[in-house]
């Protein structure tokens, strides 16, 4: 078991990997650039 | 390698949009802002060339298409994973500015231990769940921690683009004020207690930290040559003692208990060429 986990961060990392593409897949990154290329209101306190 | 040139040189980098100061464009709006970069900074910063992952994660949730943000996520599990909260103590600017800060002369305060939850506390209820779920009669919600909390953001965005665009300075109101008085009273914080920001409220903090125990570049501790003399405890922005368990989740890896150890008990290295864990942990 000890051994195992010195492996959990593979996991985790091949986890990750797959979380962030399909994120990518399904167009969350054009989410994140069309509010990241706008000014956020929210961020200044106005919004 | 140094820490704080390394600091330094990160927040550079993530904040280099020199060029629209002369080209009068407030903010970049180049592709670079399709990516999250791996720390705490407000994407609408004058400078910022890349999209902050916890604004991004609140702006996926809150918008129509979907409730969860896997990109941001993945793009953050994948560095916890490989270096935990390393981030937090060599690349992030806000960090930065909290060292610098906390340089003031002036008393200082330990921030009690069930503070250190209020990070997960803003990350489950502000970051995630409010935006996803708090939503207008159009389905739309907010980026709330953005809205009322992130100092950050009043920082690097509520105080320049007031400054930068009239337009804006006519809509300052009640909520401006409100995030004016977070920002001050963090500011005032972290003048007496390290890393306050980090410690208690830092919602990408709180992420890394779920990853500390079992990333690949890991802290390892020897049981046998330790003293328990505290200087890793007097040493650590974070208020830890290694000796109490070397990943703990608020250690941001900043390495200074490592390199003053009076008796060497202390590393930082992959996990394939760990000593075995009845030393390590």
């Amino acid at each position: 078991m000890n051994k195992l986990k010195n492996y959990f961060w593979l996991m985790a990392l091949a986890a990750a990997l797959a979380l962030g593409a399909y994120g990518v897949y399904r167009g969350e990154a054009i989410d994140v650039f069309e509010k990241a290329r706008t000014i956020c209101l929210e961020c200044v306190g106005i919004g | 390698m140094k820490r704080r040139p390394f600091q330094l040189v990160s927040a550079i980098i993530t904040n280099s949009y020199f060029k629209g100061l002369f080209l009068g464009q407030i903010i970049y709006r180049g592709p670079l802002k399709y990516f999250c970069v791996p720390s705490f900074n407000c994407y609408s910063c004058p400078l910022a060339i890349f999209a902050c992952p916890i604004g991004a994660m609140q702006a996926v949730a809150a918008g129509f298409a979907y409730q969860f943000a896997y990109y941001v996520i993945g793009l953050l599990a994948a560095v916890g994973a490989v270096v935990g909260r390393m981030a937090c103590g060599w690349i992030c600017p806000f960090g930065l500015l909290q060292e610098y800060l906390n340089k003031i002369p002036s008393p200082k305060f330990e921030i009690p231990r069930f503070l250190n939850y209020g990070k997960y506390v803003f990350l489950l209820v502000m970051v995630i769940i409010m935006p996803a779920f708090l939503v207008d009669q159009f389905g739309l919600g907010s980026p709330y921690f953005c809205k009322l909390v992130c100092p950050a953001g009043t920082l690097e965005a509520g105080i320049p683009l007031p400054l930068l665009a009239s337009n804006l300075r006519s809509q300052l109101g009640a909520v401006y004020a409100l995030k004016l008085s977070i920002l001050v009273l963090f500011l005032a914080w972290m003048v007496v207690s390290h890393r306050a920001f980090c410690r208690t409220t830092c919602p990408l903090g709180a992420i890394y930290s779920l990853f500390n125990r079992i990333s690949l570049y890991a802290m390892s501790w020897n049981a046998t040559t330790c003293v328990k003399c505290d200087t890793c405890y007097k040493q650590c922005p974070m208020g830890l003692k290694v000796y109490e368990g070397p990943n703990a989740g608020n250690c941001i890896r900043c390495l200074k208990c490592r390199d003053n150890c009076p008796t060497g008990s202390i590393a930082y290295n992959h996990r394939s060429i760990h000593t075995p864990r009845a030393i390590t942990e």
